[in-house]
């Protein structure tokens, strides 16, 4: 009985840190997400100085944002928005064209990063 | 590699705790779920353990919900008949009085050699000498032979002895277990008195073994070299 009882608490705080990684990569997601948006507002506008400040804290944040990520998904799944990011700076300081896209395709990613971790049925399968 | 050794470390001690946690049993008499069990865990950790850009955390909870789930599934189990038969079978006569049930072999998908294979482990040679061979739910192959064929037993040849308790090792490298001396009906003082009289301390003592009826065995400890 005294097992039983153990494994039922290990089951309940399981079932608790759970959805507790989930609530906290959504919202670490959510976040990161925004200082990417922030990034890609200003360089809609068309000020390339504004657009580099808040690249420089989406860089600034990447370390964070990795270790508390990284507690629950693969690190493996980083790497894609590590190689986005990595090209981003010099784009966006010589006003490239496609530094728009490769933000917006950063974006999905930290969406992705979430959505991915959802427990839905396609997902589960 | 100090990142492999911590990880290690922190996955041996959950998987030691997790194998406490589902309890005393052997590798032998595992049953199906608990040999499932055992298979998925040691790989689960094997992954976390080679590859560290898998969070740990992603080792450790599948090994103690799988564990837990077992624990669980076994209280139900103790409980609830129908779920034990369902997870762990029913034990399924194989020969009942010398003669082998050839439908049931089928459908257990047991072969000839398996069965002979299982009787003479059982120390049988020919299945005349069979009353009863049944399959257990842990796959193992229990035999009854025929009471000509039975070895002899002290009860066959004698009146039963009193029945008594093992000594219990009461003192173990000059350490007195009063746990043990519980166990058998008796205390401290006693065993400081038998001490007494043989003219030594509980710290001089290697061993020393006591049984209901007081009888004792003393191994005195040797000086170091």
């Amino acid at each position: 009985m005294k097992r039983m009882l153990v494994s039922m608490g290990i089951l309940l705080a399981l079932t608790v840190i759970s959805f507790l990684s989930l609530h906290i990569l959504r919202e670490e997601c959510r976040r990161y997400e925004a200082c990417a948006a922030a990034a890609a507002e200003a360089y809609a506008s068309g000020d390339t100085e504004a657009a580099l400040t808040a690249f420089d804290e989406l860089d600034a944040q990447w370390e964070h944002f990795v270790h508390i990520t990284s507690l629950f998904i693969p690190s493996d799944k980083l790497d894609p928005l590590y190689e986005h990011l990595a090209g981003l700076r010099p784009m966006l300081a010589q006003n490239d064209p496609q530094a728009a896209a490769v933000l917006e395709r950063l974006r999905r990613l930290i969406r992705d990063i979430y959505e991915e971790e959802k427990p839905e049925i396609w997902h589960i399968l | 590699m100090t990142i492999v050794l911590i990880r290690t470390i922190v996955l041996y001690l959950v998987v030691i705790g997790a194998v406490r946690l589902m309890g005393k049993r052997q590798l032998g008499e595992l049953q199906p779920s608990e040999l499932v069990i055992t298979i998925l865990v040691s790989n689960i950790a094997t992954l976390s353990l080679e590859d560290t850009d898998i969070p740990l955390l992603q080792g450790i909870l599948p090994v103690l919900a799988l564990v837990c789930f077992e624990v669980v599934t076994s209280w139900v189990e103790l409980k609830c008949v129908r779920v034990r038969r369902l997870t762990s079978g029913t034990p399924r006569v194989l020969i009942r009085n010398g003669e082998i049930d050839q439908q049931m072999l089928r459908t257990l998908r047991f072969t000839l050699d398996d069965l002979m294979a299982a009787l003479r482990a059982g120390g049988v040679f020919s299945i005349s000498e069979v009353q009863f061979a049944v399959a257990e739910t842990n796959g193992a192959v229990s035999v009854l032979q025929k009471a000509p064929y039975r070895p002899a037993e002290k009860a066959d040849v004698c009146p039963a002895p009193p029945e008594c308790d093992p000594p219990q090792m009461i003192i173990a490298d000059g350490a007195l277990r009063e746990e043990a001396l519980r166990d058998i009906g008796l205390d401290r003082a006693w065993a400081e008195g038998v001490l007494q009289n043989a003219g030594l301390r509980i710290g001089e003592v290697f061993l020393m073994t006591a049984d209901a009826d007081r009888q004792y065995h003393i191994v005195r400890k040797e000086a170091a070299a």
